[in-house]
């Protein structure tokens, strides 16, 4: 008990040393768990920039529509189950219909997927309301800035559209950049071009068709699907999951780097703190302090410093940490004016178990830089303690 | 143990490692200081006052020989045993005094009690008392940075013997004292040898502390050249 008393006594004493060292702490925690909340957020953010611009709450796909297989969406298309349309019917559903085309641009050919979308939609984030300004007689185009930048086309520009209708002959018409938009989905974006469900419907001679509807968030699944197959956010976000997972170890290296760093800072000021201690340290063993005893208040001290570093990382960290949780924080971009509601901001994720293993790795490393230095001193005579000559 | 023996010194040499050769700071002392004594070890500077106090207080290790204090030989005892040997009773003013830093001078000289679990009550009378003793009442809450080199000289004076020990180690312990403080310490540590037996060995070259010594060890190059005894102290507390 008197290790205690004595410890917070020789801290409290100290003053505007111990705040330093304990502000040293204090910073590398913070620091620790926001770099790796960043970190963890850029994965979060990804994904979820993903269920919101393509995603939304899951799909059902006609029985052999397959994305990643191009030559299956000639079939790829059927008028929906009733339970489906009506999800469509209560703006609950959107569907899509998808298909192989090429287009001209500046006289060169592009493979693109066309997609049939309700320009009304509001279950995935997406401006294709655009879609609805053009009363001309081409086809109404929306494309991504990659995709413009691609094919060299900007707002107003035609190319030829070539596609193969249901009686498999092929097809063109002239279509028109109706809306540019910008998104951080690249698989929205490149080879893609957005056109009106029911003009793509009447471009195919597939009346009330579709390859795919896409439902809400917070929308329950339905078990009657007829044949359609139902993709959950889990299914269709798993190539990111797997992608996630394998980044892991890069994170675990990351933290460990930190870590590092946050030794470092501690180590100085903790270590240096003590060495310059030795004259104390020499005075407590003459005084009649054992070893044992010395080296008990010196890490008791750091100890301290730890719990004292938590409540500074609480007090600091603590509105720091819940802000840019749920404010995110503003990347260096801004692309509103594109007509686009995407956050152009990272939110940080701090889950609890980051919160543990940084204390306890924290504490860890602030313990041995206090135990380490302070043994070193006690080890010697008294005299030589006294005299500093550290070996 | 009135007359009993309280230190024991045998054919002490201390060599310092000096270069890749040594500097022998002691040549082979033998003494014994009874319980009680108020002995002063006298020289030149450098000539082993210091080491040999360090030795006797078990802060340092001798190269040779060996130094038995209360009854416990140093040489063959643990770490945790000799500081447990300081702790209870034995009371050390450094040269350097070595006040504890972020400690008020009333603090440092609670210390040793409060390493030997001194009732709080108790401390408290002991510690107003030994500050009174040295006359620094109205600094006590002074941290030893806004302290005089005399009033660091008091505190460690005070944190020495507050918790009256069986043995005092004073190294120069008037150095930094006017003639009028270095009388009315050295008569409070005359009284307390006095009163309580405790028993003192001193280190100095200053006349005014000479004064009050029994026994006078003459220390040249690391060698007793002189062990006398003053029936008749000039100064008697
Ligand atoms: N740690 C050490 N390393 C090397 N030499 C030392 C060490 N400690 C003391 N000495 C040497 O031993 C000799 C005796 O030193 P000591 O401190 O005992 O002298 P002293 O009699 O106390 O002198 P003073 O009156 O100046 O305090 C000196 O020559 C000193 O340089
Ligand atoms: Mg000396």
């Amino acid at each position: 008990m008197l290790t205690f008393k004595l410890a917070i006594k020789n801290l409290i004493g100290a003053g505007m040393r111990t705040w330093l060292n304990v502000l040293v702490t204090a910073i590398s925690f913070i620091l620790l768990v926001f770099m790796t909340g960043m970190y963890q957020g850029m994965d979060a953010h990804a994904r979820q920039v993903t269920i919101k611009t393509e995603i939304a709450g899951g799909a059902y796909w006609h029985p052999i529509y397959d994305p990643a297989d191009p030559f299956t969406l000639e079939d790829a298309h059927g008028v929906p189950p009733q339970p489906v349309i009506d999800l469509v019917n209560t703006g609950d559903a959107m569907p899509v219909l998808v298909a192989q085309a090429s287009i001209y641009p500046n006289g060169r050919v592009m493979p693109v997927i066309m997609k049939g979308v309700e320009p009304r939609q509001t279950i995935v984030d997406m401006p294709t309301a655009n879609l609805l300004e053009y009363e001309g007689e081409s086809i109404p185009v929306l494309i991504g800035s990659g995709m413009a930048r691609r094919a060299g086309v900007n707002v107003g520009d035609t190319f030829t559209i070539r596609w193969l209708d249901a009686n498999r002959t092929y097809d063109a018409d002239e279509g028109m950049v109706i809306h540019i938009f910008e998104t951080e989905n690249i698989k929205i974006d490149f080879g893609q071009i957005w056109i009106p469900l029911a003009r793509v419907q009447e471009m195919l001679g597939m009346p009330g068709e579709a390859s795919y509807v896409s439902y809400g968030q917070e929308i329950a699944a339905l078990t009657e699907t007829d044949g359609w197959i139902h993709r959950d956010v889990g299914y269709l976000t798993r190539d990111m999951t797997v992608l996630i997972e394998a980044k892991k170890p890069a994170s675990y290296i990351l933290f460990g780097i930190l870590l590092a760093l946050a030794a470092m800072g501690i180590f100085n000021s903790q270590v240096l703190t003590i060495f310059r201690r030795h004259r104390e340290i020499g005075t407590l063993m003459a005084l009649g302090m054992t070893r044992s005893r010395v080296v008990g208040l010196f890490t008791a001290e750091g100890g301290m410093n730890a719990f004292f570093a938590f409540i500074m990382s609480a007090l600091l960290g603590g509105p720091l940490f819940y802000w840019t949780a749920t404010s995110g924080i503003p990347l260096p971009m801004d692309y509103s004016e594109m007509g686009l509601i995407i956050a152009q901001r990272l939110i940080p994720v701090y889950p609890f178990a980051l919160f543990v293993s940084t204390t306890v790795m924290v504490s860890i490393i602030v313990l041995v830089v206090s135990y380490i230095p302070s043994r070193r001193i006690a080890k010697m005579k008294p005299t030589e303690a006294l005299r500093g000559k550290v070996a | 143990m009135e007359n009993g023996q309280i230190v024991n010194v045998s054919n002490l040499v201390k060599h310092f490692p000096m270069g890749g050769d040594h500097f022998v700071a002691l040549k082979g002392i033998d003494l014994t200081f009874a319980t009680g004594e108020f002995t002063g070890l006298v020289g030149p500077s450098g000539s082993g006052k210091t080491t040999l106090l360090n030795l006797i207080g078990g802060l340092d290790s001798p190269t040779e020989g060996d130094v038995s204090v209360l009854g416990m030989q140093l040489s063959g005892s643990s770490h945790g045993a000799r500081a447990e040997l300081r702790r209870s009773s034995m009371g050390f003013i450094f040269q350097t005094y070595n006040l504890l830093p972020v400690y008020s001078v009333y603090e440092n000289v609670e210390f040793p009690l409060l390493l030997n679990n001194v009732p709080a009550d108790e401390r408290k009378k002991l510690v107003t008392q030994a500050i009174e003793w040295v006359g620094l009442t109205d600094k006590m809450k002074s941290r030893p940075a806004a302290l005089s080199g005399g009033e660091g000289q008091r505190t460690a004076i005070a944190r020495a013997i507050v918790k009256e020990p069986t043995l005092v180690l004073a190294d120069e312990p008037t150095a930094n004292l006017d003639a009028e403080n270095s009388h009315h310490v050295m008569k409070i540590l005359v009284r307390l040898n006095k009163e309580l037996s405790t028993s003192f060995i001193f280190a100095t070259h200053d006349e005014k502390v000479m004064g009050y010594l029994r026994r006078i060890l003459n220390l040249v190059d690391g060698k007793i050249v002189k062990d006398e005894i003053v029936e008749n102290p000039e100064f008697k507390g």
